[in-house]
């Protein structure tokens, strides 16, 4: 029965079938086919949600993000992905996923993390934020209804893992923290498995579910969007303060911890603002997070911004080592100097990267294989 | 006191303010058909409201001079309020914004220009004693002459503040010499200090609209406002707001081209319609044996391009192995004897009804032939990288099954934009394959690179989108039926969470039932509750509303038929505008110069218009010449003309209203703007929508014949 429905909702089914690709690459229909997928709107799930605290009145206030969302009956949190049903809140989207991809570990991008591996990528729909410029705004502005839910719970996201040799589980495009539990417990059962995870998010998220997080994820990277409240009101809808929290706990963390700065032209690359991200990473973080300043191209509402100018992002890549950070890349440029990495002793190349390939890599046992110093990451 | 000037200037004011209006409101809205839909509707709906509520107030003829000064003052002050839009709806330059705004934009705006023209009108007829025609005919030729002088003139001289400010500035002095007293010299007085500074503004504000970005040049041609940015080194070219191109931009020059390319690495003459000179000429030359005829709409673009690209890039556009075309791309397509190994379309997707045209069967069977026998075609649209959204499907799958209606081979590229290739022959977007043919032409890409290209074309992520692609709703987008325009406008609503989003899906889903049969049974019903009623004056009122509103429709048809067929050219579009004016001039003025005026002739009118409905549904299946859409227009507005000064005249026997006959024509207008350019064309395409408006004229000459024979 689900097997039909399936060919009734994803379609293309037949097509596959004759196109001869199922038998040399399994492609991600046949894939979700094989978990009994059953695709379609309002496939909602009803999972209990972790983080938020009761109210007389059947009226709940949500813990997960700093949005603290005060919800009566019937009303779900601004991320839309969570509903007060009766005085208790739920998940829509446990084990719900809209969009499954294979992709390479550096588009995350996570460059100290497992070079030339890959991740399995899912996302559900909803976001705690609305930025202007969001890359997936199609899942991550619109509630679950609105758009095609496969059944993928845990399990059958760990076996799709193996199965299509990807090292890594990886809970990104929308944003993972509002589907924190589903998260959570595909990535207890991959670790049982010995799949990693790797989180891509906003770091819009309350110190103590990041915390609880962190015991369970190998790798997170954290999008800042801005060094200025300014930016995350206007352009992003949210804090910046608790992202700044939630990066020195992974920090403290067992984690491996990477960071993102998307450089957009004038809105929020002045010297100014980076140097002083700088310096407060310098302060609370150490110089070896990897650091990534990546190129905007226009999207979504700001679609006619111009893109931004590669001289912008060598400035502000040239700011970031002059206040001593060791690990600078720029990103969405590829064949660009910066997408290699360098050993900030010798100066060397370590690791050779262009787009999304690796070249050479000159690590031993995690170290400069030229002069010895150690290169910080998971490389094993 | 020069008498004639009143009415004529204000037909010349209303026509020309309402393009001003009407090109800026383009520049900070999305420009498409909708938009021109809206606030011409809003336009009409004003001026009806005005010169209907106008019967009610007393002339003076003292204030009649001083609501021209206020019209004259309200153009500038709109178009800045215009221009400073972002600020009151908090966006930033270039960022796109919702229909709601839009919409009540356009009607707040239109509203203080076009209320008081509606009064004007009515002021007129009181100017004028009452002589009705006079101030119709008077007023048409103003407009006339306004289509050519504006189109003609100003437009391609000057920019829309300056126009605006120059003839607000002569319209103002006219006005003081024909009806002003001495005393109130100081009215054009300081409508000309304020024109003058508001001349001065205009770049100025242009650079306060852009901040924090750094404008440096602006410059308005007949196609749109061109605007040019400078981020440090890197110079981005706006047209209307809309992003062309940025140089250098590596990543989109790369990809408008290299897919195409290395689908025949060997090809040698290549045809590049539009988004040349951002970096695709230069890329295209990487191929040495190639020769291109590069196809751009306005040569401004490559004037600008030249003086504020770097000399690298400028040298390009110089070289000899590219020819540039000043021409409507498909206008070019037709007319060439050439045949071309690759036609790249480098265009922006079908949002317009104007673009979708290069997205249509006929368009993709034209291309066909002047391909090779191994041609490539290609072009391109924004897509989504993780997820295809119905209503992203429904878009990208009418493209799909449009270009296999034409090329038995297809293929698609995923990614955050999509790349179509089509061709007579076998195509291929293997990872493996494509990178060998990249390194045997020792191709130094950066994006279009083996290093990007085994995750973009990862079988995965192909197979994918093709099965999304190909298992979509099968709809084909056609000349006269432009579906994709349509999907591209939902999937276009899907960004706002607001009620855009619902009113397009439910226009998505709705059925035809909904669109078309059930106005029409609502419309015979009132017909039949009219006829019941037995009121002679609505007999006589009735035409002009349904004159008003047919008239439009036609108008909108014709237009999107002749530049379907003949390509976007400035010029003959503005012609055909004032066709048609200058058919309601003549029109209105043998309706004057009828010795005797009785019920029949309005049965006459209104069988002709009739006829021409008719001739044009027929003429759609065949290719008519050029000279026929001037003088269909020009028919159409004579019969226009000519039903208003008779209707008006009937009912006027019965009634002294001057303005309800007008109010009337301009409210079945706004129906007809309104409901033609949001959906009717899109969703139900040019001949069917001509087949209803066949019965709905049918039934209003069955009306009248019913009327007839009671009186």
């Amino acid at each position: 029965m689900k097997r039909r429905q399936f060919f009734k909702t994803a379609g293309g089914a037949t097509f596959l079938a004759g196109s001869g690709l199922i038998s040399q690459t399994p492609t991600f229909p046949a894939l979700l086919m094989d978990l009994y997928v059953l695709g379609g709107k309002a496939n909602l799930s009803k999972i209990e949600a972790r983080y938020y605290k009761k109210h007389p009145d059947r009226e709940i206030e949500c813990t997960l993000c700093p949005r603290f969302c005060k919800l009566g009956d019937k009303e779900r949190g601004y991320c839309g992905v969570r509903e007060n049903m009766g005085g208790t809140y739920y998940t829509l989207v446990y084990g719900k996923a809209c969009s499954i991809a294979k992709d390479p570990i550096e588009k995350k991008p996570l460059f100290h993390y497992l070079p030339k591996s890959s991740a399995l990528s899912i996302a559900t729909a909803g976001c705690n934020v609305n930025c202007k410029f969001c890359q997936n705004w199609e899942i991550s502005q619109v509630r679950p209804e609105q758009v095609q839910n496969y059944d993928f719970p845990p399990r059958a996201v760990v076996e799709a893992a193996k199965k299509y040799r990807c090292e890594v589980i990886a809970y990104t495009y929308t944003e993972p923290v509002v589907f924190y539990e589903y998260m959570y417990d595909t990535s207890l059962e991959a670790r049982k498995k010995g799949v990693r995870n790797a989180v891509i998010t906003g770091g819009h998220i309350n110190p103590e579910p990041m915390e609880e997080l962190t015991k369970v994820v190998d790798a997170i990277k954290v999008d800042l969007k801005a060094f200025s409240q300014d930016f995350y009101t206007n352009y992003v809808r949210g804090e910046l303060q608790p992202v700044l929290e939630a990066i020195k706990i992974v920090h403290k963390s067992s984690a491996w911890l990477e960071l993102v700065y998307l450089v957009i032209p004038t809105l929020n690359d002045s010297s100014d603002e980076i140097r002083k991200m700088c310096q407060w990473i310098m302060k609370e973080i150490g110089p070896d997070v990897p650091l990534h300043f990546s190129r905007f191209v226009p999207m979504y509402l700001v679609k006619n911004l111009p893109p931004t100018p590669l001289s912008t992002l060598e400035k502000v890549r040239k700011i970031a080592l002059e206040e001593g950070i060791n690990y600078v890349y720029i990103g969405n440029v590829p064949g660009h100097s910066a997408e290699s990495t360098y050993c900030p002793n010798c100066k060397k190349i370590v690791i050779e990267r262009r787009g999304y390939s690796i070249g050479k890599i000159a690590l031993k046992g995690g170290r400069c294989k030229y002069c010895n110093n150690p290169i910080p990451g998971i490389w094993i | 006191m020069i008498t004639f000037l009143p009415p004529f200037l204000l037909g010349f004011l209303a026509l020309s303010f309402q393009i001003f209006l009407l090109r800026e409101f383009s520049v900070h809205f999305y420009g498409n058909e909708i938009t021109f839909g809206f606030i011409l509707a809003s336009w009409l709906l004003w001026g009806g409201l005005g010169s209907i509520s106008a019967s009610k107030l007393k002339f003076h003829p003292l204030r009649f001079p001083q609501v021209y000064y206020a019209v004259i003052l309200f153009l500038p002050l709109c178009l800045i309020v215009l221009r400073f839009s972002r600020f009151f709806l908090r966006v930033l330059p270039g960022e796109i914004t919702g229909i709601i705004p839009m919409l009540l934009y356009s009607l707040v705006l239109a509203f203080f220009i076009s209320f008081p023209l509606g009064i004007l009108f009515v002021f007129n007829a009181h100017f004028q004693k009452g002589d009705l025609y006079r101030v119709y005919f008077l007023e048409s030729l103003g407009s006339s002459v306004a289509g050519l002088i504006v189109y003609l003139f100003l437009i391609p001289v000057f920019s829309n503040w300056q126009g605006a400010a120059i003839v607000g500035g002569s319209a103002s002095l006219l006005i003081f010499f024909s009806l002003g007293k001495k005393k109130q010299i100081i009215f054009p007085l300081s409508i000309l200090i304020f024109l003058a500074a508001f001349i001065a503004f205009d770049f100025p504000s242009q650079k306060i609209y852009w901040a924090p970005f750094s404008l440096i040049k602006s410059k308005d041609t007949p196609y749109g406002k061109l605007q040019i940015l400078k981020t440090e080194e890197q110079v981005s070219l706006y047209n209307n707001s809309l992003h062309d191109y940025s140089y250098p931009n590596l990543a989109a020059s790369e990809e408008s081209v290299h897919f195409a390319l290395l689908q025949n690495p060997r090809a040698r003459n290549v045809l590049l319609v539009g988004g040349g000179a951002g970096g695709g000429l230069s890329q295209i030359l990487k191929y040495s044996q190639v020769e291109v005829d590069y196809v751009e709409l306005d040569p401004e673009i490559i004037r600008l391009s030249l003086q504020f690209l770097p000399e690298r890039e400028k040298s390009v556009l110089r070289n000899n192995r590219i020819h540039i075309f000043y021409r409507d791309g498909r206008a070019f397509l037709n007319e060439t004897l050439k045949k071309y190994d690759m036609i790249i379309l480098n265009l922006p997707e079908p949002a317009t009804a104007q673009i979708n045209r290069f997205y249509t069967k006929e368009f993709f069977l034209e291309a066909r032939e002047k391909l090779t026998e191994k041609g490539v075609f290609s072009f391109r649209v924004p897509s989504a990288e993780n997820y295809i959204s119905f209503e992203l499907q429904n878009f990208l799958a009418s493209l799909y099954f449009t270009l296999k209606e034409a090329f038995p081979f297809v293929e698609v590229v995923p990614g955050d934009t999509n790349i179509f290739l089509a061709s007579p022959q076998p195509l291929s977007i293997e990872f493996e394959e494509l990178s060998r043919r990249i390194e045997d032409l020792n191709l130094e890409n950066s994006y279009v690179s083996p290093q990007l290209l085994f995750s973009r074309l990862s079988p995965l992520r192909v197979e994918f989108l093709k099965e999304k692609v190909s298992s979509g709703k099968k709809t084909i987008n056609q000349d006269f039926s432009p579906i994709s325009y349509f999907y591209n406008s939902v999937l276009w609503s899907t960004q706002f969470k607001g009620l855009e989003r619902k009113i397009f899906s439910f226009f998505s889903k709705v059925h035809f039932f909904w669109l078309l049969d059930l106005p029409l049974i609502l419309f015979i019903s009132l017909l039949i509750i009219l006829w019941w009623q037995r009121k002679k004056s609505t007999f006589f009122l009735l035409p002009l509303a349904v004159m008003g509103f047919t008239t439009i429709v036609v108008e909108i048809i014709v237009i999107i038929s002749f530049q379907t067929l003949y390509g976007y050219v400035y010029r003959r579009i503005a012609l055909l505008l004032t066709c048609f004016m200058i058919g309601l001039f003549l029109g209105s003025f043998r309706g004057k110069k009828r010795k005797r005026i009785y019920f029949a002739q309005l049965l006459f009118i209104q069988f002709g218009i009739l006829l021409l409905l008719l001739l044009f549904h027929l003429s759609l299946k065949i290719h008519p010449p050029e000279l026929f859409f001037f003088i269909y227009l020009l028919l159409l507005g004579f019969l226009g003309g000519d039903l208003f000064v008779v209707s008006n005249n009937l009912f006027l026997r019965e009634k002294k209203n001057y303005g309800l006959g007008y109010g009337l024509d301009l409210l079945g207008s706004f129906f007809g703007a309104l409901a033609a350019s949001t959906f009717l064309i899109p969703l139900a395409g040019l001949p069917l929508l001509l087949k209803y408006l066949f019965l709905l004229n049918s039934f209003c000459i069955i009306f009248l014949f019913a009327g007839l024979k009671r009186s």
